[in-house]
């Protein structure tokens, strides 16, 4: 009688479906050690992973934080540099409007130290001559005289520069020469001096002579041509709040900023054009918020 | 023994084995692993690796334990962990080492009688000496009752060498079983 494959397998199950075979003990033992050690491995594992965690990401931002703080200090001290000479040209634009934005800051100063120096010549010639005439020399007449002389001076640099003397310098120039009238002016009105350099402070003149010096000389253009190097340090800093992804902190500022709706971001990286590198500005954990000011 | 199998039905032993009881759960292998040891037996060439299979199949029964929620016969449940037990130990040591295409002789018949009057171990015995691939489609198929396509997602081959391998295995284990039907006459006579 053949037997077919079904029957076959039908025997061979029936058969050894009641099988009972003792095991050895190390079997057990096994199971025990098996179980235990799963244990230990599955309470520990965990803890142990957020602890390493916590301790990386504190080390990171600790890393960056410190990193940060040197970068925006070297940062402030660069900045402060930069702002010196713009006050300077600032300080130049307010007593002399002819200097238009591409005005060279060097000459500037050296122009401010020339006048300085003239004023300290005019002062020691006065004092030398006035010692006569002024009777009654208060400090207040002494520094409105220093003013009137010092956008005199002023003026009469840019004379040198531009040579062109334009009609109110040319008065001046006159008042310079004969110190002796001017000293006499001086010594007879030094209240309505104080007035007067307050007067002089909105450059009305000079704002006269700007028209003239584009139609009458060419050594302007020159010096203008000379000076348009410089401007570009200037407007580089006109379009700073533009927002573009160009660092990698940008990259993750926008990523977080997707994930994370908060003002304070979890993590926030300088976002200015000037520093190639990133610095960290901003961590907030929550519990833990850091931020620092951004300049 | 028959006083803690009444003390402890199969129902207790479980709700304790679910709260974390060591003596639960060895009392709960004790009632399974002779069973246990007889299902990987089919799965391995010899008792050891055998037990390897069984302790492995245990562990997973502890830990998973909260996952069996009474539907079903628990036995039913801890006998496919071990068949998985099994198959993961099969697929670790045995994977490498595939097909041994052995020469058999097609179409001889077996006397059915000669099968039944084979001893459970005789059974057991050629079932371990056939080649793991053939063993493992084997058990599936004739024994745990897989089709042709889940044994060949197990395993990792196409459905046509699952049934393949499973007439090889077949046509083996006849023609074992008809040399020692052979040899019981001989014993008889």
């Amino acid at each position: 009688m053949s037997m077919q494959d079904k029957e076959m397998d039908e025997l061979f199950r029936a058969k050894l479906d009641n099988l009972e075979i003792q095991p050895s003990d190390k079997v057990w033992k096994g199971i025990v050690v098996e179980l235990d050690g799963a244990k230990r491995k599955r309470s520990l594992v965990p803890v142990i992973r957020i602890a390493a965690g916590i301790t990386v990401f504190i080390a990171v931002g600790l890393f960056f934080m410190l990193k940060g703080n040197k970068l925006t200090d070297q940062m402030v001290n660069y900045t402060r540099l930069k702002q010196q000479p713009i006050r300077l040209s600032a300080k130049a634009k307010d007593t002399d409007d002819n200097e238009t934005a591409e005005s060279i800051i060097a000459s500037k100063q050296s122009a401010q130290q020339i006048a300085a120096e003239a004023v300290k010549q005019q002062q020691t010639n006065q004092s030398q001559t006035t010692g006569q005439v002024i009777t009654k020399s208060d400090i207040n007449n002494n520094q409105g005289r220093s003013n009137k002389l010092a956008i005199a001076n002023n003026s009469k640099h840019h004379t040198v520069k531009t040579v062109q003397p334009s009609a109110i310098e040319e008065k001046e120039i006159i008042q310079e020469r004969s110190l002796p009238m001017e000293q006499q002016k001086l010594a007879a009105l030094p209240e309505k001096e104080i007035k007067l350099t307050q007067a002089v402070v909105p450059d009305e003149p000079l704002n006269a002579v700007k028209p003239a010096i584009p139609a009458e000389d060419d050594f302007k253009t020159v010096n203008k041509v000379a000076s348009v190097s410089l401007p570009a340090t200037k407007p580089a800093k006109a379009p700073v709040k533009k927002h573009g992804i160009r660092t990698f902190g940008d990259l993750i500022n926008v990523v977080v900023a997707k994930v994370d709706k908060r003002q304070d971001k979890v993590i926030h990286f300088s976002d200015s054009d000037d520093d190639e590198e990133s610095n960290i500005t901003g961590i907030n954990l929550g519990f833990v918020k850091v931020k620092k000011e951004e300049k | 023994m028959l006083f803690l199998k009444l003390k402890h039905t199969t129902e207790t032993l479980i709700t304790d084995c679910k709260a974390g009881s060591r003596k639960a759960q060895e009392l709960l292998y004790k009632q399974f692993a002779g069973k246990m040891l007889a299902v990987c037996m089919r799965y391995a060439v010899d008792k050891m690796e055998a037990e390897d299979m069984l302790q492995n199949g245990f562990v997973r029964v502890f830990q998973k334990i909260d996952d069996y929620r009474g539907d079903g016969s628990f036995e039913g449940w801890v006998r496919r962990i071990m068949v998985h037990s099994s198959i993961e130990y099969y697929r670790k040591h045995h994977k490498m080492m595939q097909v041994e295409i052995d020469e058999t002789t097609p179409g001889q018949s077996v006397n059915a009688a000669a099968v039944a009057n084979l001893d459970a171990k005789d059974l057991m015995a050629l079932i371990q000496k056939l080649s793991p691939g053939y063993r493992m489609v084997f058990n599936l198929y004739a024994i745990e009752g897989y089709s042709h396509k889940e044994i060949g997602e197990i395993m990792g081959i196409s459905e046509g060498a699952s049934k393949s391998q499973l007439s090889r295995a077949r046509a083996i284990l006849k023609e074992q079983v008809i040399k020692m039907e052979g040899r019981n006459y001989e014993y008889a006579g």
